[in-house]
């Protein structure tokens, strides 16, 4: 049994998004910290880890669709315990919607062959649709299991998991091949260890294209027509004065009622 | 931050010792200083896991086989933590009880010992000073005497890093009558030996969160296999194994330093006196300037100490040259930063008064100033001949 996790990579937790005038959108770190695996991907990669550690998974793939500069987020997926890794990049990839990139993800997935499941976080921190994982699973034919919280069984061709829903909890089970997404209730991610990071700085990572995917004209449905930051908020300080402690409460709460803040 | 030193594997790498400060011991960091502990089987065994605990140490034991720049990279990370004591009970463990260990100890011994160690399943400490003899090492009076097949030790150290929870200390002691360093030997001596005692946790004004012991050795029965090296060698192995404690301790501090310095730059642009932020005034930013230039300057020096320890030079004059350098620096820089925090580098609940604490054990720990002049003046020949009795 085969595991893909598809992961993306993605400013840092600490980076700040910079909307200009023209609505070109920029991302940069205060603490000049890089690029890293979307956080709520972590969640994924540690769980394909744990198939192969303790549901008897042969393989756990790693797939980024990105530039060039994505395959270090490919080696963190490899130095945290990923068997391989592969990156999709092409011209043709660029500017893609959720739709395109499921596209790809989805054509990669077959192409790997004999996936049983497919691994993706809940949503990117910084295109933050959520919407890849339903996508992919519907490119896929697969049933997609949203929000999962633990796998609890695999075996005898289906998967039994429970997700977390805004009001409780849900035992789900479907028949293989599943798309998963998950949520950070799942498990607590590992760091990639020392010797991980020294295996995973040396693989090379192989790099399909459209040509190899059999894709083509992946593009954008969705026309970002505009896009711009929000007003500053404006806010200003009024000093409540009076003669007491008491006078000045009681004005203040008057002030409260006043401005229905309470 | 990419560097002629650094490339993409340590890049991250270093990424991953931040991440597991920031948050494996950063939010923990005021209840261990509270508790005058902190755990240290808890935090090595997490730290073992990653294999972080013996990069410089041959694979065979566990240890990653690779060069001091990962161990740089690793004092570089632990050395901003927001406290100096749990850096410095992983310090002990990675560069200041274990190298002679890993250098000299038998095939069964580090097996025994020094495996475990870079696992995290064991606790190490360095036990030299005593309560009579601290920068005079050849002054120590703890003995180890033979009996049968065995060393009976009977004394007392104090200053002990980890001393309320190590599992073995790496041990000098006097092994014969000669005078001055001749007669000592260094052991591994397990702390559940019959006869070993943790007399008390010392209350300490910085370092909190370190655990620092005075022990006291009651006939303490321990193997000759315990010994590292051979009889009468043990001064000479802890000369060698204290240039690596200094180099850690000098490459930890510059991080720490630069760490405070940028925080007294962020507070200084926020926080405005005269209508102006405090960063505005030219006697603020020149002295911040200066003080950022004294780092890097320092931190060269301690690349080059690295350099030369990886070539396997003798490092002794370089090493107490960065050493010295560290701490007088640490002090100054301790001292300017919470100058410029007002009276919020004089409160607990900000980190500058922590930093000022913590930062002024560096010129006394490990070798004070004044021994790392001498050791320098000894190689610079400046030294006063000896006058004839
Ligand atoms: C400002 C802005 C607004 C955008 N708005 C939209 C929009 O409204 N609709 C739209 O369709 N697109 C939108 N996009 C594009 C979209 O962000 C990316 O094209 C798409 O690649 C990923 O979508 P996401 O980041 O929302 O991922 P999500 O769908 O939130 O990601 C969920 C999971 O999918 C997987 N995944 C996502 N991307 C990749 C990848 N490249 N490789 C491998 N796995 C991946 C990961 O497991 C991830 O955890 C926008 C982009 C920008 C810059
Ligand atoms: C927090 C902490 C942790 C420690 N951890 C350990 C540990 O894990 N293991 C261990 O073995 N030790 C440890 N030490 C001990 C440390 O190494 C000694 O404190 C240090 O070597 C100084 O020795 P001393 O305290 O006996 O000072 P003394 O030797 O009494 O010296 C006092 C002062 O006199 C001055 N001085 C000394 N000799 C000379 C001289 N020849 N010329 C001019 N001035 C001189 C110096 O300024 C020195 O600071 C630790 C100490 C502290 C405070």
């Amino acid at each position: 049994m085969k595991v893909v996790v598809c992961t993306k990579q993605t400013p840092s937790t600490t980076a700040d998004l910079t909307v200009r005038p023209d609505g070109s959108v920029s991302w940069d770190d205060p603490g000049g910290k890089p690029n890293v695996v979307n956080p709520w991907d972590e969640y994924s990669i540690e769980e394909g880890i744990r198939l192969k550690e303790n549901h008897g998974a042969s393989d756990v793939i790693a797939l980024t669709m990105g530039g060039d500069e994505s395959q270090e987020a490919l080696k963190t997926a490899l130095a945290m315990g990923c068997t391989e890794a592969i990156l999709l990049s092409d011209a043709a990839f660029a500017g893609a919607d959720t739709l395109g990139t499921a596209k790809v993800l989805a054509a990669a997935i077959n192409k790997v062959g004999d996936v049983q499941i497919a691994i993706f976080g809940k949503s990117a921190i910084d295109g933050d649709t959520g919407q890849t994982a339903v996508q992919t699973a519907r490119k896929l034919g697969w049933t997609p299991l949203t929000f999962v919280s633990a796998i609890t069984a695999v075996g005898n061709g289906q998967i039994t998991v429970e997700r977390l829903l805004d009001d409780g909890k849900e035992t789900v089970t479907a028949p293989l091949p599943v798309v998963i997404s998950t949520v950070k209730e799942i498990n607590e991610p590992r760091y990639p260890s020392f010797m991980g990071i020294r295996k995973a700085s040396r693989a090379t990572i192989p790099v399909w294209g459209a040509g190899d995917l059999g894709v083509d004209g992946v593009g954008s449905k969705v026309d970002w027509s505009k896009v711009y930051a929000l007003p500053a908020r404006e806010g200003s300080v009024e000093i409540i004065d009076g003669d007491s402690v008491q006078q000045k409460a009681a004005k203040l709460v008057a002030k409260l009622f006043e401005e229905k803040v309470i | 931050m990419s560097s002629i030193y650094f490339n993409a594997e340590h890049e991250a790498f270093r990424q991953m010792v931040r991440k597991f400060v920031e948050t494996e011991i950063n939010p923990h960091v005021e209840e261990w200083e509270a508790a005058g502990i902190f755990p240290a089987h808890q935090l090595f065994k997490k730290m073992g896991n990653l294999g972080l605990l013996g990069l410089t140490y041959p694979e065979e034991y566990g240890g990653g086989g690779v060069d001091y720049w990962y161990q740089t990279i690793l004092m570089e990370e632990i050395g901003k933590a927001d406290a100096a004591g749990p850096p410095l009970g992983i310090a002990v463990q990675t560069d200041m009880a274990t190298p002679a260990l890993a250098e000299n100890g038998s095939d069964t011994l580090k097996r025994e010992y020094l495996a475990p160690a870079i696992a995290g399943d064991l606790v190490a400490a360095i036990a030299i000073s005593e309560p009579g003899a601290g920068s005079d090492v050849a002054g120590i009076k703890t003995w180890a005497r033979r009996d049968g097949g065995d060393y009976l030790i009977n004394g007392s150290k104090m200053w002990i890093t980890n001393g309320t929870q190590a599992d073995f200390l790496c041990l000098l002691a006097r092994t014969s009558d000669e005078r001055g360093f001749r007669g000592m030997s260094l052991f591994v001596v397990p702390t559940q030996a019959a006869g070993f005692s943790v007399s008390r946790k010392l209350d300490k004004l910085g370092h909190r969160s370190s655990d620092t012991a005075i022990l006291a050795f009651d006939d303490v029965r321990v193997p000759e296999a315990n010994r590292i090296g051979p009889e009468g060698m043990g001064f000479i192995l802890q000369m060698r194994q204290f240039q690596r404690e200094r180099l850690a301790g000098t490459l930890m501090g510059v991080s720490g330093m630069e760490k405070m310095i940028r925080r007294t730059i962020t507070y200084c642009r926020e926080r405005e006196t005269f209508g102006q932020p405090l960063i505005d005034n030219q006697y603020i930013h020149f002295r911040i300037a200066e003080l950022l230039t004294e780092v890097e300057a320092l931190r060269q020096l301690a690349y080059h100490c690295v350099r030369l320890y990886i070539a396997g030079e003798d490092v002794t004059k370089e090493v107490s040259m960065a050493k010295l350098k560290g701490g007088r620096l640490s002090r100054e820089v301790a001292d300017t930063c919470l100058q410029f925090h007002g009276g919020m580098g004089y409160v607990e609940e900000y980190p500058m008064a922590r930093y000022f604490r913590d930062s002024r054990l560096m010129s006394v720990g490990g070798g004070a100033d004044e021994i790392m002049l001498g050791i320098i003046a000894k190689y610079e020949d400046i030294l006063p001949r000896r006058k004839k009795a």
